[in-house]
Parts: structure tokens; sequence; C-alpha cells
């Protein structure tokens, strides 16, 4: 339907001109190179090795990324998510950046990055070692003996350093005192008595006492700490000595840190151009490598949009001598990729499609039926003119000062007109900002023109309401099988098209009709109508629905289970009764949110008014922001659940056309497009 | 004690539907509300597993934990509802009659129990679908709707209690 017809472009190019004519497909950026054609086996010289050139780009755009990454955080200013995803590229064009990518010495940038980066490595290591060692000496801090004692030790005396339980403090105290006398000395030293559990102790003996003294250790589960051997004065002189040393560290670390960010400063956006112009690059090469090759002539394949064939000739027009041009339809069995096209009201919801599913090629493209429906359920799910007021004016604000493209802009467009419906959907039921204009004396003067355009009151009068809601979504199920049968029609599958969705249309509106006649809304004259519909249908299904099976037994029965089906399209109607509970809960939040703020402006003397102001603008704030999540996710539920299941299949692959693929940087067409290679 | 008697009598006629209304939205509200925090911190549990690899999934993280918070806005409101309607914030005088009172709370019940499962549940689904963005931020269209298939019955439970509240005449 809306779906873009596709062909099969097979271009056979004299290899003199293949890198000029590779270069102004991936510029025009309407062809989807199909790689690795129907026998392009690994023997097709370039088929499974990739060329050097392409190896030579990978390279780069792995040093390109390491160096991106260091850059970024040293970046000066720090642009929040929101403004450097709205933020504006800048232009290069081509041979700018090719110019670039030929003079900047790159590899002499990522030599010295990557030197900063091992010297922040080495810094921040012993700077670590430095904090460990400093704890450790802290805790001896009294400690009388210098340190070599417990390090090197001298020819006749040695010490040993560590920690055991507090409890075992007096043990060690009387077996050190036993055994090693007067020959040593003992340091024992509880920090903090109250919490600590264990004490720190330093034990200087003579050599010769060393193996009683083991066993001592051993018996108090004394834990031995091994000190660097480079440390030998007392413990203040080693602290401040690794003070100083520390000092000379963070010196050097912000040097550096500073270094880093001039850096940063001079060359992010041109890493990011290259960046960007190397995998540009890389794309052609991987096009390139996935062509056929013989000695003289390159073979490409491509998809097309037909509409864009017109393009592509005349883009290739300079190299018709040099190459030969076959336009084909997709064959039997080869799957065109599908490219959505629809008029600019609907095809903002195209990223909403394509997340359920990307639509079949050759099937139905549901954006532009789902995109009305879209519209107004998200209307009377957010139900509230201020909200839609509100939403619509921030977004067309973002979208006329930021220049976004893409997705993000398609989904901003959606959720835009979304708020003019919520507008619309408001002043039909009467709520503005909820029943802010009821609420607060100096706003009653709006009431006659508040009034004048209320339609409905789901406050007061819900059923009336509900029922609106139920028919719309018993309107979309009805247009969704009447996809589905002109659909089957198309396909020439008449059998599928009048039994399986002709009978339920039938049955469906006939009983809907009976329905409408029993509670007295449709004249009793139509009830004869709305019996012979439901019957005819029913008879339909009953006879239709079972033809697969065997034997007639097993057709009456799969024919009249069958028509249990209908619980299900009565669940999906009723399912529409969402749109009715998001309307009203919104409302509901800003009448209490109203309440409260009138409660406290007439309550509290002097300050309330301010209380109550900062109560409703933070309230409805709140209440907006989680409305619209609420509403666009079951709005879209509506979509992809109850509508969807009717018609749509989404086995397709979503086109993804050769083109200047960046990251950074917009590239331009610059004026004269020449590009040597 | 006849007196008594009649005292009792008389302010139970006054007062006392209205009272069971008090304690019905009271139920609402405290169920949906716990139902919702249960949910809620589920959610946080997967949501803080997935940013101990990578603290940059916050946001996405953020928009599916507070999913199950609905349901507590629910019972809130449906709460709020019911002591509007049976006149305690205010506004004219409104005689309940012990049935109306009941009818009120029985109204309130299929928010109260509603709420309270279905938050619970969607906690487990958004902890599922949190996974899920930690491996494919990309998806978060598919992993946002997930959990939202189970807030319908809430939506419905809101909706009952709404419509029967609304069918009580006082």
């Amino acid at each position: 339907m809306a779906l873009v017809e596709m062909k099969k472009v097979e271009l056979a190019l004299h290899r003199s001109v293949t890198d000029r004519v590779v270069a102004s497909l991936q510029r025009l950026g309407c062809c989807e190179i199909i790689r690795g054609g129907p026998d392009s086996a690994s023997e097709k010289a370039g088929g499974a090795t990739p060329s050097d050139e392409l190896k030579r780009y990978d390279n780069l755009l792995a040093d390109a990324r390491f160096a991106l990454r260091f850059l970024e955080t040293y970046r000066g200013e720090k642009a929040g998510f929101l403004s450097r995803a709205l933020a504006e590229k800048p232009q290069h064009s081509m041979s700018e950046l090719e110019s670039w990518s030929k003079e900047t010495d790159f590899q002499q940038l990522i030599l010295h990055l990557r030197n900063l980066e091992r010297q922040f490595v080495e810094i921040r290591t012993e700077l670590s070692q430095i904090a460990g060692l400093e704890g450790i000496l802290r805790a001896f801090g009294e400690l009388p003996q210098p340190l070599f004692f417990f390090t090197t030790g001298t020819e006749r005396v040695k010490g040993i350093l560590g920690t055991l339980p507090a409890d075992q403090v007096d043990r060690l105290e009387v077996a050190f005192s036993a055994h090693v006398g007067k020959e040593g000395e003992l340091f024992v030293r509880i920090n903090n008595p109250e919490k600590d559990k264990d004490a720190k102790a330093a034990l200087v003996y003579l050599r010769e006492n060393e193996e009683k003294v083991a066993s001592i250790c051993s018996e108090v589960s004394f834990n031995r700490i091994d000190l660097p051997r480079d440390l030998s004065g007392t413990v203040g002189e080693e602290i401040a000595r690794l003070e100083a040393r520390k000092e000379l560290l963070v010196k050097r670390e912000t040097d550096l840190q500073n270094q880093a960010r001039s850096l940063a400063a001079e060359w992010l956006s041109r890493v990011q151009a290259l960046s960007d112009y190397w995998s540009v690059m890389k794309g052609r090469y991987e096009a390139l490598d996935s062509s056929e090759r013989t000695e003289q002539s390159h073979f490409i394949r491509f998809w097309a949009p037909a509409e864009s064939l017109e393009k592509i000739k005349k883009e290739l027009e300079p190299f018709r001598s040099l190459s030969e041009t076959t336009v084909k339809a997709p064959e039997e069995g080869e799957v065109a990729p599908s490219l959505l096209k629809n008029p600019a009201w609907a095809s903002p919801c195209e990223p909403l499609t394509n997340m359920f599913g990307v639509p079949t090629y050759g099937g139905v493209d549901p954006t532009l039926m789902m995109a009305p429906f879209f519209y107004v359920f998200f209307g009377m799910c957010l139900g509230d003119a201020g909200f839609g007021i509100i939403l619509s004016a921030l977004l067309g604000w973002v979208l006329l000062k930021f220049p976004v493209g893409g997705n993000l802009r398609k989904l901003l467009v959606v959720m835009f007109i979304c708020g003019l419906s919520t507008i619309v959907m408001g002043a039909l039921t009467g709520s503005w900002l909820a029943n802010t204009i009821d609420s607060f004396a100096f706003l009653h003067f709006l009431r006659p023109l508040r009034d004048r355009l209320v339609v409905w009151d789901p406050m007061n009068d819900p059923m009336t309401y509900l029922g609106v809601c139920l028919a719309l979504g018993f309107v979309q199920l009805i247009f969704g099988l009447c996809i589905a049968f002109w659909d089957a029609l198309r396909r020439k599958s008449y059998l599928e098209a009048f039994a399986d969705r002709g009978g339920w249309i039938l049955l469906l509106n006939g009983v809907a009709l009976l329905f409408l006649v029993m509670i007295g809304k449709a004249p009793a004259s139509m009830g004869m109508l709305a019996k012979s519909l439901s019957i005819a249908g029913a008879v339909t299904l009953l006879l239709t629905q079972g033809r697969s099976k065997k034997g007639i037994l097993g057709k009456a029965f799969s024919g009249a289970l069958s028509l249990y089906g209908i619980t299900s399209y009565l669940g999906d109607t009723l399912s529409y009764s969402r749109l009715l509970a998001l309307g009203l809960s919104g409302a509901a939040i800003g009448l209490i949110i109203n309440l409260l703020a009138k409660m406290i402006s007439e309550g509290v003397p002097y300050v309330g008014w301010i209380l109550a102001l900062i109560l409703f603008v933070v309230g409805n704030i709140f209440s907006l922001a989680i409305n619209v999540l609420g509403a666009f996710v079951h709005s879209l539920r509506l979509q992809y659940v109850e509508f969807f299941s009717k018609f749509y299949e989404a086995n397709g692959r979503l086109f993804s056309p050769f083109c200047h693929e960046t990251q950074f940087v917009k590239i331009v067409d610059s004026c004269g497009q020449q590009e040597k290679q | 004690m006849d007196q008594v008697v009649a005292t009792l009598l008389n302010t139970m006629s006054e007062q006392l539907g209205a009272m069971i209304a008090v304690l019905g939205a009271g139920i609402a509200a405290g169920f949906a509300g716990s139902g919702s925090a249960i949910g809620i911190a589920i959610a946080d549990e997967a949501a803080a597993g997935v940013m101990t690899e990578d603290p940059g999934k916050f946001g996405l993280a953020l928009l599916l934990l507070a999913l199950p918070g609905t349901q507590g806005i629910y019972g809130l409101l449906a709460a709020f509802f019911a002591i509007l309607k049976v006149g305690l914030l205010g506004g004219a005088a409104v005689k309940v009659t012990i049935w109306q009172g009941i009818g009120i709370f029985g109204s309130l019940m299929p928010i109260a129990i509603a709420c309270y499962y279905s938050a619970v549940a969607q906690g487990k689904a958004s902890a599922g679908a949190i996974l899920l963005i930690s491996k494919r931020p990309e998806e978060i269209g598919k992993a946002v709707i997930l959990p939202a298939m189970v807030e319908t019955y809430a939506v419905l439970a809101l909706l009952l209690s709404i419509i029967l509240m609304n069918s009580i005449k006082l």
C-alpha cells in the first residue's frame, strides 16, 4: 500500500571507474547494496578476505574510537545529554574531510594520547600504593624504632610488624617477656580500644631468638605485615616522605590533565570529523569488497526504489561508456527491503510501525491507517486541553529551535500532533487543567467560553463517554478487518477475503446493531436487518471455518468452534475502555491538585497563595509527566495488540541505504563533488 | 441505658455510612500503594544490577521502573473520589446511609485488589524489561510495552470502581 516499489539493479563496471561510481552511489544514498551474490563463493577474489584499504580504515577507526573515548573525558563544556542530542552537527564536505585526513598526523596524536594514558595509569597506581602504605604507617603512629629494623634488619637485630586480636595482647606480652625478655622490645597499640578488634604490634628481637618469636606469634594468631624494603626512617619521617611524593604526583597529574584538556579542546572536533570520514570510507570499501570482480570488471548489485532510478541513471551518465545497467523486478523467493512512504501528517508514525516490526515487502504498511487513531486515542487518554497546550507549545518550540533529524524528529512531531489532538479532546470534554476554571473564583469568567465547546462530560456522565470509546474501538476493529479483506482481495485469495474476513465483518456488525436496537439507541425497524446480518455472518463462518479439517463432522465442529472467537472481539472492544479510564485518571489527579491548592490558599494565612501556586505547578508537571507516558504507551498498545493483530504482517526488513552514515558531522556536497581516489 | 443505645443508634445512622466509605478508601489507597511499592522495589533490584555494569542506563531504567507506580496513583485517586463523594472534603453536607456506605466500600474493592496484585506483577515484568534494555537499549519502545500489558487490568479495575461509585446515587 504505502510501501515503495523496489527494483533490483545490476551494474557492471570497468574497474577504472568503480571507485568513482561507488562514491557517487554513496552520496546519492538511495541504494541498498546486496552483499554476497548467489554465486559469490569464497573462490572469488576479494570475496572473503578484506582488502588492504578496508583493513587500513578499520585500524584507523579503532584508533579514532580510543582517541574519542580519551578526549571526551577531558572535553571542556559538559553539555547535557539532551542539548547534545538536539545540537546542530557541524557541516563538512567530503573533499574537505579527505584533505584533513591526509594532512593530519593522526598516528602522532595517537602515540601522544597513549603515552598520556599510560602516565595516568602509572600515577594512579602509585597513588593508591602510597595510600595503602600510609594507612599502615599511621596505624603504627608512635612506633619508637626506625623502620629499617622491620624491613631489612641489622646484622644481629630483626623486627616484625603485624596485627593480632585485641584479646590476645595480654598473652603476647606475657609470652614475650618470658621467652625473649630483655633481649627484645615489644610495642603494642590499640588505636581505638572500644571499637577495634585488632591490636597493632611491633616486635624487635635478636636474630638468635627468631624461632621463639615465631612460635609465640603463631600462638597468639599474629598477622604479619610486610613493608617495602626501601623504608628505613622513623614512621614520622616516612609519612612525610610519602606525603611529599604524593604531592608531587598529584601536581603531575594535574599538569597532565591540563595537557589532556588542551588536547581535547584542540583535537576533539577534528577527530570526530575524521572518525566519521573513515567510517564512510569503510562503508564504501565494504561495498566494493562485496562486489564480484573479474580481471577487468566489477559487478555490483543493489536494491533501489523505483522512483529513484532516474536519479541514479543521471548520476551514472558520465560513466556510461564504461558501465552497463540492468534493472529487474524482485524475483521469486527474493525478499526486497521495505521502505515506508506516507503523507507528511502520517509519516512521523513510521518509527512506531517499525518498532512493532517492519512491514513485509509487498504487504500492507499500516502507518497511514494507524496514525489518525493514534493521534485521537492519545488525545483522549491525556484528555486535557491545558496539558495539550503545554505539550504542543513545548514541542513546537523544540522543533523550531533545534534542527534535529531522523527518527527523533519524527517522534517529536508525533508528540506535537498528539498535543494538538489533546487540546481538541480536552476542549470537547471541558477539561482545562482539570477543573481549574471552576476551582478558582478569578477564573470563573472563562466558564461560558468553556461550556460552549463541551460535548461530553466524562466526570459526571462516564457511561456516555464510555460508549464513545467503545464505539471508536469497534470502528477501528472493523476497519482492521476491512483492510485484511481488501488485502486478501488484492492477493486474489477470495475464499479468505469473503469467508474469513467477510464472515466476521457481517457477524460483528450485525451483533453490534442488534445491541444498539436492544438498548434503544437504534430504531427497532433495524432489528430485522441486524438479525439477518448476524445470521449471514455466522452461517458463513460455520460453513467455512472448518474447511481444512477432514470429514463432515470435523468441519462442522471446527466451524462451530470458530464462533467462539467472538469473545476475543468482545475483549478487544472492551479494551478500548482504557481511553475513558486514563482520561478520567488525568482529570481526577488534576481535580485533587486543585482541591488541595484551594484548601491551602484559603486555609494558610498570608503565604497560602504562594504555597498553593507551588503545589499547583509542581503537581501539574508531575501529572503531565505520568499521564503523557501512560497515554503514549496505552494508545500505542491499542494499535499493536488490538488493531495490528487483525491484518498486519511484520516480516519485512528495513531498507538501509548505502549512504554517508555519520555520527558527529553532517556531510554536505561540495561544489565540485570530485572525489579522486 | 436506653438513652445510650438511642445515641449510639442515632450516630450510627448519621455517620456509619460515611465511615464505611472511609474504610474502603483506606484499604484502596493502602493496598494499591503497597503493591506499587513492592512492584517498584522488584524493578529497582534489576535496575541496580544493570547499573553496576553501566550507570548510563539510569534514565531508561527509571522510565521502566516507574511503570508499576501508576497503581498507587489509581488507588489514591479512587480513595479521593470516595471521600469526595461522601462529603468529607468540604462542599455541601451529604447524607450517606449505611447501605450506601457499604456500596461505596464495595466499589473500591476492584481497585484495592487488582491494583495490589497487578503492581507486583508489573514490577516483575518491568524487571524483565530492564534486563532487556541492558543488552539492547535501542529496544526501549518494546520494553515499555511489555509491562504496560499488565497494567491493563489495573486500568480496568479503576474504570469499574469509578463506574460503580458513579452508579451509587446519594
